[in-house]
């Protein structure tokens, strides 16, 4: 009997103290979120207290002056398209990396991954000066190139490793059966890489989704720019409207937090599964 | 299949080169229109021109000075509807990493802005032209000026900018009330009484001066680049950055942080000071909780429109009082324009006379007059101001800088690495980690480099 109540002690003292922890990792959202509800002076007399009156009108200035619809947009659809380019192209090069055997197939592996080595800070005028040569600036594309540049070596390297720890045998057995190259590539290896392609996505499209300094470099056009660019628009050279800023906020992570409640249990199963831990 | 997947990659092969190819002529396209219709222009005098100009004001910024531009720039493009402005706003802190970029491309917009400290390199890499003759050909528009607003764009007795606001950097906020009931009746005149002042107000269990120097420029340009000029003089800085032989060793800067470190260890900024930022220092001042705050002009507008009303009614506005055996008028205050409109270069015939006019309506003595209107601080006078619609503390702001004698702000004169030499120093200093000597040394080692 004693030791029973030892033991619910203890549990409800581990309880309490793993509960204040996510509560010290949840507030700044929450923060957030209740704070995009409150002027501006009540936001600086205090930072902290709730909002007296629900004050919507941030929400609306985010929306028709800060564009953050538009932003989202292109957001959304540069992180998608580098992240289906990287993973398709960073899977094809890692098969033939890993399961053939060529003359300069260490060098192209090497090549890739220094990749992974280098700075972005330090290709930014490099880079600018290129894309304005090759008439690349501007487009509805620009930023979709860098990004699946700097994605591959990251995918190449993973896909490659797993691929590598996959036994043969499989592909064997479907060449047997009569399956061509690509069949066995799409149909029976892709498949088998389901978690490391997890991984991949998850961590590709979140570089994507956050990247910056490209976005602000390679980009003039105001209707291409991306959510990192638009949310920087609200600060002004020596103050901040902070509670505009952070509705401008939650409308760009709310989805992301859709969709991380709605399917947490993958991700996490993702995030495992590679050799390498994000 | 082996064959149809090579016909497949040549296919791709082909629709990437033409794409590109593609690419490639639509843009030569669009670039020949406009070169002609610079041509063109000559002739007639409403012939369309397109003019891309890269500013920083967002839409989102709320301060009087993205507001001002905004109310002025549709003004022009009203009244001149031949005009098309391709606008690519971005927040301040973005601007300049863009800009320099784009400098370093060779593609500047039609129209930016430029910092009195990139200036000379824009200048060597024949990116900007001076734009004296502009101004000097229409003398409203130049008489309208503040002295002192193109100094930070002078080199070799051209301007390269034509500025825009007129930042004063330090400026003490104090409520009245507090010091009133402290016993304190008048702002303190000596540096003595400034120190008797922080004491009575300690004793009233209030922080004398609410100071957010997160962001580690606070110190530095709304404190320093005065409490120094009291010291040393306006002289001293001039030798310093003409390189005439003045040193940060010299006794009068020592002394200059030996004062501001003094402040700190008898308690006169709160002690959290090194990580709250600007806007966060002001919530103890709108609280009531502290009785001083030192901030630049900028912060004018942030009172008016956050500040309970019985905070803004008892806010008057204050410079550092003289110093002891110090060099510097007790009028000087650190200001400056620091950053000023350019036109690029490369410009020719309707296209460079239409940008100078978009340049003149946001900086004329109209714009002034707008900007005032939006508690922003223009560089040029305006024509008439119309007190009535004026907050209180706008018109306490503007008899103040009437008086002002403008003198350098440090970080919009010196070398970015030195500039970061010294606020990193300043955090370190304020909390009593390094002596004003060593840091006076760390200073001038890294001037000397």
């Amino acid at each position: 009997m004693k030791h029973k109540i030892l033991k619910l002690v203890t549990q409800a003292i581990i309880n309490l103290f793993m509960i204040l922890f996510s509560i010290t990792c949840i507030f700044p959202l929450i923060w957030m979120l209740y704070s995009s509800l409150k002027t501006q002076q009540e936001f600086s007399l205090d930072i902290i207290s709730l909002p007296k009156v629900l004050h919507f009108d941030n929400f609306i200035a985010a929306i028709k002056i800060g564009k953050m619809h538009m932003f989202f947009g292109n957001s959304l659809f540069n992180s998608v398209v580098s992240v289906i380019l990287i993973i398709i192209i960073g899977f094809v090069v890692a098969y033939f990396l890993s399961r053939y055997n060529f003359k300069l197939r260490n060098f192209i592996y090497i090549v890739f991954l220094f990749g992974m080595l280098v700075p972005v800070h330090s290709l930014l005028i490099p880079l600018f000066i290129q894309f304005k040569v090759l008439w690349l600036l501007d487009k509805r594309f620009t930023l979709i190139l860098p990004y699946v540049a700097f994605g591959l070596p990251m995918a190449i390297f993973l896909f490659e490793s797993f691929i590598k720890s996959t036994p043969v045998e499989i592909e064997e057995a479907a060449y047997l059966d009569g399956g061509s190259t690509s069949t066995i590539i799409f149909k029976i290896v892709f498949p088998v890489c389901r978690p490391v392609i997890s991984t991949i996505l998850i961590l590709s499209f979140l570089n994507a989704w956050n990247e910056f300094p490209f976005a602000l470099i390679l980009l003039r056009k105001q209707s291409l720019k991306t959510l990192p660019i638009g949310l920087s628009n609200f600060n002004g050279a020596y103050t901040v409207n902070y509670p505009q800023l952070m509705a401008a906020m939650v409308i760009a992570v709310l989805p992301v937090i859709i969709i991380y409640l709605l399917s947490s249990k993958r991700i996490i199963e993702g995030m495992t599964a590679g050799s390498v831990k994000g | 299949m082996r064959k149809a997947l090579k016909c497949l990659s040549l296919l791709i092969a082909i629709t990437m080169v033409f794409s590109l190819a593609a690419c490639g002529s639509t843009n030569g396209g669009e670039t020949g229109p406009t070169d002609s219709s610079a041509v063109q222009g000559t002739g007639g005098a409403k012939a369309p021109v397109t003019l891309s100009f890269t500013h920083m004001f967002p839409t989102e910024d709320t301060e009087g000075n993205s507001i001002a531009f905004h109310k002025a720039l549709e003004k022009f493009k009203s009244e001149n509807p031949n005009v098309t402005i391709n606008e690519e706003p971005l927040s301040h802190d973005n601007y300049e990493t863009k800009v320099r970029t784009l400098a370093a491309g060779n593609e500047l917009p039609d129209i930016f802005i430029v910092k009195g400290s990139m200036t000379s390199m824009f200048i060597q890499n024949k990116l900007i032209n001076p734009v004296d003759d502009v101004i000097n050909s229409d003398p409203e528009w130049k008489e309208a000026f503040l002295q002192g607003a193109f100094d930070d764009f002078v080199v070799d007795g051209k301007s390269y900018g034509i500025p825009f606001q007129m930042l004063n950097t330090h400026l003490i906020y104090y409520n009245k009330q507090l010091l009133n009931d402290a016993g304190i009746t008048a702002f303190p005149t000596t540096w003595t009484e400034f120190l008797e002042a922080i004491n009575k107000l300690k004793a009233k269990g209030l922080t004398p001066i609410s100071l957010g120097n997160k962001g580690n420029w606070v110190a530095e340009s709304c404190i320093l680049s005065t409490l120094g000029d009291r010291y040393t003089g306006t002289d001293w800085f001039r030798s310093i950055k003409e390189k005439k032989g003045a040193k940060f060793t010299d006794p009068e800067f020592i002394s200059a942080l030996r004062a501001l470190q003094e402040l700190a260890k008898m308690g006169a900024f709160n002690t959290d000071l090194n990580s709250i930022d600007n806007m966060q220092q002001k919530t103890a001042y709108y609280n009531g909780k502290a009785a001083m705050f030192m901030e630049g002009n900028w912060a004018v507008s942030n009172v008016i429109n956050d500040a309970p009303k019985e905070i803004q009614d008892n806010t008057e506005l204050a410079l550092l009082p003289a110093v002891d055996g110090g060099k510097g008028d007790a009028m000087a205050n650190s200001a400056g324009a620091a950053w000023a409109y350019n036109v690029n270069s490369s410009l020719t015939g309707d296209k460079l006379a239409t940008a100078y006019k978009v340049l003149k309506a946001v900086t004329d003595a109209d714009y002034a007059t707008i900007s005032v209107e939006s508690n922003a601080f223009p560089a040029s006078n305006p024509k008439t101001i119309d007190k009535s619609k004026l907050a209180p503390l706008s018109i306490k702001y503007l008899d103040l800088s009437a008086k002002i004698k403008p003198v350098p702000i440090y970080d919009a004169q010196l070398s970015a690495d030195l500039i970061q030499v010294m606020n990193t120093g300043l955090q370190q200093l304020l909390i009593d980690s390094i002596t004003p000597e060593d840091l006076a040394k760390k200073i001038q080692a890294e001037y000397e480099k």
